[in-house]
């Protein structure tokens, strides 16, 4: 499916009265089954663009558009969660069927696929376990497999990553290409690492400081299967080189908005 | 100590720099002995009150206690069983406990689905709210004699007085679960698609259970309080209203008897919900 961001608007009532505009002319499209990472400073709007992806959110101007044919039988899209947003109350697999739940499938056949994707996601022996009883990037790969047994037709990744540590991003990152590679579903994956950007993504787009526009639009040349030995590539420094340069100033502009009170 | 010249003072170092340890200190790693166990566990937890009660059966038979006020405890375990033999007891405490339960479930089941409806719809707050504020600090038993003018005398305005009494902790608790509801649950259960319902049936009802049962808890125990207040005031029947007369004709030790029976009930009461707290609520321990 092809998701046309269409010269979007976006902004929040400010307590004052005034308004806040985080996102303003954004126009970016997302060919299907495209790897589309997107980076940009703090507050840049990036949680507001998956609002409004995830519909969450509804545009104050523009619109959001999903052309072609629904191929896949669950939503339109499931967002993967940077602090996993699992029902505690709730065991692994009946989170990770949650999706299924909502369409009203038997609890034989949600429990089974949940099961499926457990296993894929190498979690299968905390199936009944509680999602407290489980590490950051145990719960993650939970979120994961939720998402992916929901059957989006579009994965939206809120910087899924960033709340485990580094070892455990590594394997993650790793799980997360070889499952992508199985189902090659659109993905748009929001991230603050340029090299996480650059080992996922087919594109990536930079963001800038409020109100959001694109900075930058590289497309990452390496080839597919990938792992991460393109970290060994000369291309690989070059353009986290550059992308760095471009961020960098994103992130400086963003911190001088924020302490002068723009937030 | 001699620091007549840098030589020696170095030498003196050289043998022995300070240093600080940190070792094995047993005090620190000691576990806990047999006695702090013992008095730790279920059935050893009850010896300081037996200790209490054996206190005042002796000071009472050494003649250090009054006993007109405070007949020793093996004086009121007599009244007690006397009173039970008599068959004067268990009707009493059957018609009490049914004015706690029927009171608890007139003030919990509206009161809970009232707060359910004030944590969804900021409407039905904002219509509600300033009603529970303003009736919240008025102490219940105040309005007793209004009761007994509405409902006569009887059962009928005691169980009213237990009702009203439980329907605040319910209400209130049941509000502020539903509002403490993780919002990013909500989203993602919206992101999936569920509908109003199913968020409703499938995260913030169950969100909110814990603190909703955290206020059914109180409410029982304010419907004990409420009945047997009410009791006392205006009714002519229940252990209240024998606790009541037992010390208007100053029979004290049937007074205490009745006393006992009444926190028998509640420690009952408190128990049972607890355990079933326990049961059901085990995965709010331990998250975070």
């Amino acid at each position: 499916m092809r998701i046309e961001i269409d010269n979007v608007a976006k902004g929040y009532p400010r307590a004052d009265g005034t308004r806040l505009s985080v996102v303003e002319n954004l126009s970016i499209a997302i060919e299907p089954q495209e790897f589309v990472c997107v980076i940009g400073p703090s507050g840049c709007g990036k949680s507001t663009l998956l609002g409004l992806l995830g519909g969450l959110r509804r545009p104050d101007s523009g619109e959001i558009r999903f052309v072609g044919d629904r191929t896949a039988g669950g939503p339109l899209t499931s967002i993967v969660w940077q602090d996993y947003a699992l029902i505690p109350w709730r065991s692994i697999v009946d989170n990770v069927a949650f999706g299924l739940e909502l369409r009203r499938v038997s609890a034989g056949r949600r429990r089974e696929i949940a099961r499926e994707y457990l296993t894929m996601m190498g979690i299968e022996a905390f199936a009944d376990a509680k999602p407290h009883e489980l590490s950051g990037g145990m719960r993650q790969r939970a979120g994961i497999a939720r998402a992916l047994a929901s059957d989006p037709e579009v994965l939206l990744m809120d910087e899924p990553f960033a709340a485990v540590d580094a070892q455990t991003r590594t394997l993650l990152q790793d799980e997360l290409l070889q499952v992508w590679s199985q189902h090659r579903k659109t993905v748009l994956f929001i991230t603050h690492s340029i090299e996480e950007a650059l080992l996922l993504a087919d594109r990536i787009i930079v963001l800038g400081p409020r109100p959001t526009r694109v900075v930058e639009e590289i497309r990452v040349p390496f080839a597919r299967p990938r792992d991460r030995d393109v970290e060994l590539d000369p291309r690989f420094t070059e353009l986290k080189r550059h992308l760095w340069a471009q961020l960098r100033d994103a992130t400086l502009a963003a911190e001088w908005a924020e302490v002068k009170g723009e937030r | 100590m001699s620091e007549s010249s840098a030589p020696t003072r170095d030498r003196a170092a050289e043998k022995s720099p300070p240093v600080v340890r940190y070792a094995v200190d047993p005090r620190a790693e000691r576990p806990p002995g047999r006695m702090f166990k013992l008095l730790s566990s279920g059935l050893g937890s009850m010896a300081p009150v037996v200790l209490v009660l054996l206190l005042w059966q002796a000071g009472s038979a050494a003649g250090l206690i009054d006993k007109t006020f405070f007949p020793a405890p093996s004086e009121c375990v007599r009244a007690l069983v006397d009173l039970f033999s008599s068959g004067d007891l268990l009707p009493n405490v059957g018609i009490t406990a049914r004015r706690i339960l029927l009171g608890f479930l007139l003030g919990v089941i509206p009161a809970t689905l009232l707060g359910i409806a004030m944590g969804r719809s900021r409407w039905v707050r904002v219509l509600i709210d300033p009603l529970i504020a303003i009736t919240y600090p008025i102490p219940v038993v105040a309005i007793l004699p209004l009761l007994l003018v509405i409902f006569g005398t009887g059962g009928r305005p005691i169980v009213v007085l237990a009702g009203i009494i439980s329907f605040f902790p319910a209400v209130v608790n049941a509000m502020s679960g539903v509002l403490q509801v993780d919002e990013r649950l909500i989203l993602m259960a919206r992101n999936l698609g569920a509908n109003r319902q199913q968020i409703l049936w499938k995260i913030v009802l169950p969100g909110a259970l814990p603190s909703i049962f955290a206020g059914v808890r109180l409410a029982a125990g304010l419907a004990l309080l409420g009945t047997i207040a009410g009791e006392f005031l205006a009714a002519s029947d229940g252990i209240g209203s024998m606790t009541w007369r037992y010390w208007q004709i100053y029979q004290i030790d049937n007074m205490y008897a009745t006393l006992a029976v009444i926190a028998a009930m509640g420690f009952v009461l408190t128990t049972v919900t607890l355990r079933v707290q326990r049961r059901f609520f085990g995965w709010t321990e331990g998250q975070k």
